[in-house]
């Protein structure tokens, strides 16, 4: 069994049922805010998706690259900080903050990737461990970035938008996210994600730029990561250099693995167990650590696919019943 | 400041007890690396749980420093190897591929955390401290040094010398350095793998830990610190070169008396920044370490 096998979606015309199955979810998703009137669940909502937005960016990066690294929460939080100064120091509109915030990150990320993609094996994922950290510790003594206290009072994105106004925003951020994703990756650039991924040195013979596509891939996902990190900051209209603290990215980590690293749509499936049994079971809350260790032990040795690919199962299942009866009833075999 | 001659034989005192700290504590990450070929991230972790264990043994069981340092070297002995076959041997069957970097740094990452969250449950985030061995501060002149670091230098000497003549002239130590050489040669002339990794890991733990209780009478211990220790762990190690037992040596001393350095004349809230951008200076200008053999 393969760890990270490549997800069946991305290389054959994906079945009907999984479409279905997506256009229900992402209607579920949009109708949502007119049945939940509790604001603390809309609260919840929102930074589901926000996270869903980070873990997803992480973990396209391991699954299709095969890089594993601990700086995504660290272009989360230049993506905040960055946000928040522009739109604090010039009083641009917050859009252009956000923009400027995940091109900040992106930036920010040549700093670690381009030292660091050069060399090969396990070196990427402590440098970046060191990397968060300087940039941590910047944050927390520059004057420039509030030092320890943060910056607080960033607008929201418009006068009155509620928590409803974001969610929506959000939202479509994350859809756009995904579905920019799956094109890139269905695209002759995800073929050569995947020839990198699977061996380098043939991948290179055959004429693809390993150093440039894994800068480039790295670059992106930094991107969407800082992206969130705006929309996070006029979210909560203030961010602070905890934001930094790697209990974080462990969230991130556990909910991309727990979810799957094979498709897009794992993060977000993984991020929605692990954010809202934190938030509703005071219980794991309290030992939630030990129980992350456990279960992402457990996984990496008995299920390393993840949840979703449960989920795939499930889909392709039904997809080969639904063959065999479209089978019988034309009245032809296919093998 | 002004700038004299006490001054810098403190710094350099203090630059050369922490760097054999360094050392002790990148020795065990260094040898995991050149044998079993994975990064130990439960390595901070390892070197925290020694430091809870000589607290425990010192303070809470009233047992003689020296005594608890000995005995959490042979404790954390057995949790190495506890660790290895628990937890690293059933990720073999991922070797040699790109899964296996994958599961090893998520399962010792998540060692290092259970330890932490297990620290924290038990113990509290409170900061705790040991007494010293010897209350005592040496005084040449203007110069002071306490004695309780100077015992924890001698002790981490003596180890790391154990630790040399172990590898160099015992017939295990030398099965490790083939192991790290040539793992597929070692194993067809004989040398039996599952042995020389549980041996690995058991005494990289042993390293880790003993660093931890030799630092519990200087420094503060909490259930974080590990991580710092850690951090300073793959700087030395990284700077040294990956796999290379001397190199780890005098990347240990050289990092310490860098910090140390950057101390007094920057600024410790800044020492980790400019720690970090030295192994990144190191790394683009020798991807393989400034001692280094075997590249990445």
């Amino acid at each position: 069994m393969k760890l990270f096998q490549l997800h069946p979606f991305l290389l054959h015309k994906s079945s009907s049922l999984r479409n279905v199955a997506i256009l229900f979810v992402a209607l579920m998703l949009g109708v949502l805010p007119l049945f939940i009137k509790d604001p603390h669940m809309m609260h919840l909502m929102i930074l589901w998706l926000v996270w869903s937005i980070v873990a997803t960016s992480w973990a396209v990066v391991l699954g299709f690259l095969g890089i594993f690294h601990f700086a995504q929460i660290a272009f989360f939080g230049v993506g905040a900080y960055a946000s928040a100064l522009l739109t604090m120091s010039t009083g641009v509109t917050p859009w252009l903050g956000i923009m400027f915030g995940g091109v900040a990150a992106a930036i920010i990320s040549l700093g670690l990737s381009l030292p660091a993609l050069r060399l090969r094996g396990p070196y990427i994922a402590v440098v970046s461990l060191g990397f968060s950290e300087c940039i941590r510790i910047s944050t927390s003594n520059l004057e420039i970035t509030g030092a320890e206290l943060g910056i607080w009072g960033t607008a929201p994105l418009w006068q009155g938008c509620g928590k409803t106004g974001f969610y929506y925003v959000i939202l479509g951020v994350f859809i756009i996210v995904l579905g920019f994703l799956y094109s890139l990756l269905t695209s002759k650039f995800g073929l050569a994600l995947r020839a990198i991924k699977q061996s380098q040195i043939s991948s290179d013979s055959i004429g693809i730029q390993i150093y440039k596509i894994k800068i480039s891939f790295f670059f992106l996902s930094a991107f969407f990561a800082g992206v969130s990190g705006g929309l996070y900051v006029h979210y909560m209209s203030g961010v602070s250099p905890e934001i930094y603290n790697i209990a974080h990215m462990i969230d991130v980590m556990v909910m991309g693995l727990v979810g799957g690293l094979n498709s897009v749509f794992g993060p977000m499936v993984g991020a929605a167990i692990v954010f809202f049994s934190l938030e509703n079971l005071r219980v794991i809350q309290d030992f939630r650590f030990m129980i992350y260790a456990l279960v992402m032990i457990l996984i990496m040795m008995f299920k390393p696919d993840g949840v979703y690919s449960l989920i795939d199962y499930f889909f392709k299942l039904a997809d080969q019943y639904s063959i065999k009866h479209l089978n019988k009833r034309v009245g032809t075999h296919t093998h | 400041m002004i700038f004299n001659m006490t001054l810098l034989c403190e710094m350099v005192s203090i630059g050369i007890f922490t760097g054999a700290m360094y050392a002790l504590m990148a020795l065990g990450f260094s040898l995991i690396w050149g044998i079993l070929n994975l990064f130990n991230f439960g390595h901070g972790g390892l070197y925290m749980f020694g430091a809870y264990l000589t607290w425990v043994l010192v303070s809470q069981l009233g047992m003689n420093l020296i005594l608890s340092i000995f005995l959490t070297f042979i404790v954390m002995f057995l949790m190495g190897m506890f660790i290895e076959v628990l937890l690293i041997r059933p990720l073999g069957k991922y070797r040699g591929r790109d899964e296996w970097m994958m599961g090893t740094v998520v399962v010792t990452l998540m060692v290092a955390i259970f330890f932490e969250a297990g620290a924290l449950s038990i113990f509290g985030g409170n900061f705790k401290t040991l007494p010293s061995l010897i209350d005592k501060v040496l005084q040449i002149g203007s110069f002071r040094l306490s004695y309780q670091m100077i015992i924890s230098f001698a002790l981490a000497v003596f180890l790391i010398w154990v630790m040399w003549r172990f590898l160099k002239s015992t017939k295990s130590g030398l099965a490790m350095q083939a192991m790290s050489q040539e793992n597929e040669g070692a194993q067809m002339v004989g040398i039996n793998p599952s042995f020389i990794y549980i041996l690995t890991f058991g005494i990289s733990a042993a390293f880790a830990g003993t660093a931890g209780s030799l630092l519990a009478p200087i420094y503060n211990i909490y259930p974080g610190v590990g991580w710092q220790a850690f951090g300073k762990a793959f700087v030395v190690v990284m700077i040294g070169g990956l796999g290379s037992i001397s190199g780890t040596i005098y990347a240990g001393f050289l990092l310490g008396i860098i910090e140390s350095f950057s101390n007094i004349f920057i600024s410790v809230k800044w020492t980790p920044v400019i720690s970090f951008v030295f192994m990144i200076f190191v790394l683009l200008v020798r991807p393989k370490g400034l001692f280094g053999i075997k590249e990445g």
